[in-house]
């Protein structure tokens, strides 16, 4: 049937997936169930749901190692947010 | 500047409507009629249930800014946003009991949707919950997107209940509904629900 992917390929998936949420978890990320973002208001980043999806844990891990100065939202995202959604997400955050 | 968004999806939500719930109507008809013949030969415990909605107007914008990155629109892009992106804006629901049912049902309905998307709701084990076709009533409208899902009538039932319950909850209980705790004790709830059936329907054949 189409869009459904094997069991195997499935159950790879639902492991990496719990694998970056523990990544998440450990670096006390929140999550945003409105806005399905993982956050971080101390260090003040933000990951998108898509970008956690689809980029490697290692790639995830020296992302929330980077330092940013934490002075504004860092928002990593696959498509580059514009100023506005960053606005907009700045103020949901808080 | 996003409630120009906002109002602009409103306006173009009631625009549609008429034509949402004609094809909301029509799904409804079609599939009670492709289902008849399974529901006049329905064991005294199997049930088979045809439910249409309308998907509303601010489910409707709030599902459309979940699609989005980062679950938020552009406030400056207002006219990049439309209601007729989303796939469910008419819904049908085909409740079965028990599951041993699913299969007659799905094939009955393909023959009149073949090329109707399939985009199936799993449960954390990988078991398909719901078997999800989306796609066009192309003689009624070629804007609007409809979907139909085939699920086991415990699961529909609870699904129910549940999304009325969670996601439209009073607003001290916004954000929570959401949570993790409560997405895992949805899951349990899900599994104990697809064992039951299993094991009803182990109970019936060997009672046969």
């Amino acid at each position: 049937m189409a869009g459904r992917a094997t069991e195997k390929t499935q159950t790879q998936n639902l492991q990496v997936i719990k694998m970056k949420k523990d990544i998440l978890r450990a670096a006390n990320y929140g999550y945003n169930f409105d806005r399905d973002i993982y956050f971080n208001r101390k260090t003040k980043k933000a990951f998108s749901l898509e970008f956690v999806d689809d980029h490697s844990e290692d790639e995830l891990k020296r992302r929330i190692a980077e330092n940013t100065g934490g002075n504004g939202w860092i928002f990593y995202f696959n498509s580059t947010p514009s100023e506005g959604v960053k606005r907009e997400l700045e103020r949901v955050l808080g | 500047m996003l409630d120009r968004t906002i109002e602009r999806l409103r306006e173009e939500y009631f625009d549609f409507l008429p034509e949402i719930r004609r094809v909301a109507l029509k799904m409804e008809t079609e599939i009670r009629y492709l289902t008849l013949r399974t529901s006049l030969s329905l064991a005294d415990y199997e049930r088979l249930l045809v439910k249409s909605r309308v998907k509303d107007c601010e489910s409707a914008i709030k599902s459309l800014r979940r699609h989005q990155e980062g679950g938020t629109f552009d406030p400056e892009r207002p006219d990049d946003y439309s209601i007729l992106n989303l796939p469910d804006l008419a819904g049908v629901r085909v409740l079965v009991f028990p599951r041993g049912k699913l299969d007659e049902v799905d094939n009955a309905l393909r023959t009149s949707f073949p090329d109707w998307i399939s985009d199936p709701v799993l449960s954390s084990g990988n078991t398909v919950l719901a078997r999800t076709y989306s796609g066009y009533c192309r003689d009624l409208s070629g804007k609007v997107r409809a979907e139909y899902q085939v699920v086991p009538m415990l699961i529909g039932l609870f699904w129910e209940v549940e999304h009325s319950a969670m996601y439209k909850p009073p607003p001290p209980l916004k954000g929570k509904a959401d949570s993790e705790p409560m997405q895992m004790l949805r899951k349990d709830v899900e599994d104990v629900l697809l064992r039951f059936e299993t094991e009803f329907e182990s109970f019936i054949r060997d009672g046969a």
